[in-house]
């Protein structure tokens, strides 16, 4: 077991060097970083070739590559070209934040969608089954971003207009009241309802039809025979077996969560990873944008790893070689 | 030749489809799914929808001048609905019922192309990987993991930024980042097809690797690529919708419906038309495309038509 997640994390090395140069190449393509330096009249030309030669950026973007590299490998992820803080330390301020808002979507997310879809199959055609299956239909076309406005413009704006009890608009603490665990839950509550609905359908739509298909195998029909009550077959036999390909689809799930949680703390102003890659993509500050497209990366493949292990643990078929 | 199409027509819902064999058969087949398609009501409804919105982006330099949907009216603005604008008017007092009508033509668009460019990329890609195997097979399926493990919109934006925002830009780039699932479905057709008889026959005779992948093995796999070419579509409007909110997209004045809402928040208050309607015309098209698809999945997959 210890070494096949030795192994596994040796593997994702070829992955993340690949993604790292890709990123590079097309992050240091997609600004000047000297643009920053704009129409300061104080700056000679004398003075922005040494600032040029100073961070290497006379030399071609592989090089550069090269030189971002070897100090990555050192422990060195640099400094913000704005701010002047170290990487590591901008993301770390950062990454416990969409940490929180991603975790609480998957654990919601679970625990609705299974119970649904499992319900949706065993009474397949039933008026609740046509409910479920239309909403998560529904909520598939819909764009995340534009749900997330939405509830704002509803339980934030609306319903403080009409003196009802409102949710808060954005942000992760009340400002006045500083940062406190009951403000912080007020605050989740918009931003991960919407990715969690939209993250839902997906997931009911696959367990239902896994289920569904699981419920028709033969075996299922021997549990039947035998005499087993219908809870038994139901939970007992198909449920599990149901739940497997679950496995994979959160597998392929993850950079897609990565990717909603990015709009979704862009809307609700919710101060993650996602926020600050976006403040600072139109700026060229590369440094930055790598080290957050890097942590992104590694925590999908961690992600994978940890599902990987979980599917082996369900599926006694499965063995660690 | 043109005894098997009635017969074929006429079978019971539920015979088998079959593929391939003559050239009449083959037309017979599509009459077939066409038949079965349109048992789908909504997927029809749909279908219907669409086609209008289609005419309508089409037809709108004749129907709505532009000038409506681009040029401020300082007299007008933040109007609620009403006979002289329909859906109301935005925060420089142009009318949303046109904007969305010339939005549509921008969105549109990119979702279509974006997926012609993701169809040729995946076709091509699991066409090569299937086909051939070996080295070629894994140097391509490891980059399809690659870019499966990133985070799609990460590189949309670093790719939208570098490149400069533009219809243009966003048709290649979303099109570039949503090929993979379609090559892995093409390579799996072509690893189940590659020693066949038929290809084997094909081959014996003389027939070149590239006409045996594009006239023999390609036709096979037609219909999961109309499945999910059409689903991308779908996929790609939300992606452009928000890429272009982001302010990283289709950059005003050209409106899209992802940038309509790109201010969007500031007017909740005071004007919500301006976030709704955008949105419900996302969402509207987007359920329509995802109806087509799956109808056009019952029409196509012989193996779901029992659900």
């Amino acid at each position: 077991m210890g070494r096949y997640i030795v192994r596994r994390l040796l593997q994702a090395i070829p992955l993340l060097f690949l993604i790292s140069l890709l990123a590079f190449v097309l992050i240091r393509m997609s600004g000047d970083p000297m643009s920053m330096y704009g129409g300061n009249a104080a700056l000679t030309a004398a003075d922005r070739d040494r600032i040029i030669a100073a961070h290497g950026w006379d030399k071609p973007i592989v090089v550069q590559y090269f030189y971002w590299l070897r100090d990555v490998v050192r422990g060195d992820w640099g400094t913000s070209l704005y701010t002047y803080q170290p990487v590591t330390q901008m993301i770390w301020e950062r990454l416990p934040n969409t940490l929180i808002l991603m975790g609480t979507v998957f654990v919601l997310t679970l625990i609705v969608a299974i119970p649904l879809g499992i319900y949706s199959a065993i009474r397949q055609y039933s008026f609740a089954d046509y409910l479920i299956t239309g909403i998560s239909f529904l909520a598939f076309a819909i764009p995340t971003f534009w749900l997330g406005l939405v509830c704002i413009m509803l339980f934030s704006v609306k319903f403080k207009e009409w003196g009802w009890p409102s949710l808060p608009a954005g942000g992760m603490y009340d400002l006045a009241a500083g940062p406190s665990f009951p403000g912080l839950l007020q605050h989740l509550v918009l931003p991960a309802f919407v990715l969690s609905i939209v993250s839902m359908a997906g997931y009911i739509r696959y367990l239902r039809a896994s289920m569904i298909e699981v419920l028709r195998d033969d075996y299922i029909r021997t549990a039947r025979a035998k005499g087993l009550s219908e809870g038994s077959v139901n939970w007992r036999h198909a449920f599990r077996n149901a739940l497997i390909p679950l496995v994979t689809l959160i597998t392929m799930n993850i950079p897609t969560i990565f990717s909603g949680a990015l709009v979704t703390e862009q809307v609700f102003a919710w101060p993650g990873m996602g926020r600050l890659f976006i403040d600072h993509a139109n700026r060229g500050d590369y440094p930055v944008l790598m080290g957050l497209v890097m942590t992104v990366s590694l925590l999908v493949v961690i992600g994978n790893l940890l599902a990987d292990i979980v599917y082996a643990a369900l599926d006694p078929r499965i063995r660690f070689q | 030749m043109t005894e098997s199409i009635p017969s074929l027509a006429a079978a019971p819902s539920n015979a088998p489809l079959q593929i391939g064999g003559r050239r009449g058969e083959i037309r017979s087949v599509w009459r077939v799914a066409w038949q079965r398609f349109v048992r789908h009501r909504a997927a029809v409804i749909a279908l219907a929808l669409l086609c209008l919105e289609g005419a309508l982006a089409l037809a709108a330099p004749v129907l709505i001048p532009a000038d409506l949907a681009i040029r401020p009216d300082p007299l007008n603005i933040l109007q609620p609905a009403s006979s002289a604008h329909w859906l109301g008017t935005d925060e420089v007092g142009r009318d949303i019922f046109a904007r969305l009508i010339y939005a549509s033509r921008i969105s549109l668009t990119i979702g279509f192309l974006s997926v012609v460019v993701a169809v040729t990329v995946g076709t091509t890609l699991g066409a090569v990987a299937g086909y051939f195997g070996g080295a070629a097979d894994n140097v391509i399926m490891r980059l399809t993991d690659a870019v499966l493990s990133i985070p799609v919109l990460f590189f949309l934006i670093v790719l939208s930024v570098s490149l400069g925002p533009s219809v243009r830009t966003m048709i290649v780039v979303i099109g570039l980042l949503s090929w993979m699932e379609l090559a892995r479905i093409i390579r799996a057709t072509f690893l189940s097809l590659r020693h066949r008889e038929f290809v084997e026959a094909a081959r014996t005779i003389g027939t070149s690797n590239a006409a045996i992948i594009i006239r023999h093995i390609l036709p096979n796999s037609l219909a999961p690529i109309v499945v999910a070419a059409t689903l991308g579509v779908g996929n790609a409007l939300l992606t452009e919708a928000t890429v272009s909110y982001l302010g990283l997209g289709v950059q005003p004045p050209t409106p899209s419906w992802g940038n309509m809402l790109f201010n969007a928040q500031s007017y909740f208050f005071n004007a919500p038309w301006i976030t709704l309607y955008p949105g419900m015309m996302i969402l509207v098209t987007v359920l329509c495309i995802n109806f087509i698809g799956d109808g056009l999945r019952d029409a196509l997959d012989p193996r779901v038509r029992d659900r």
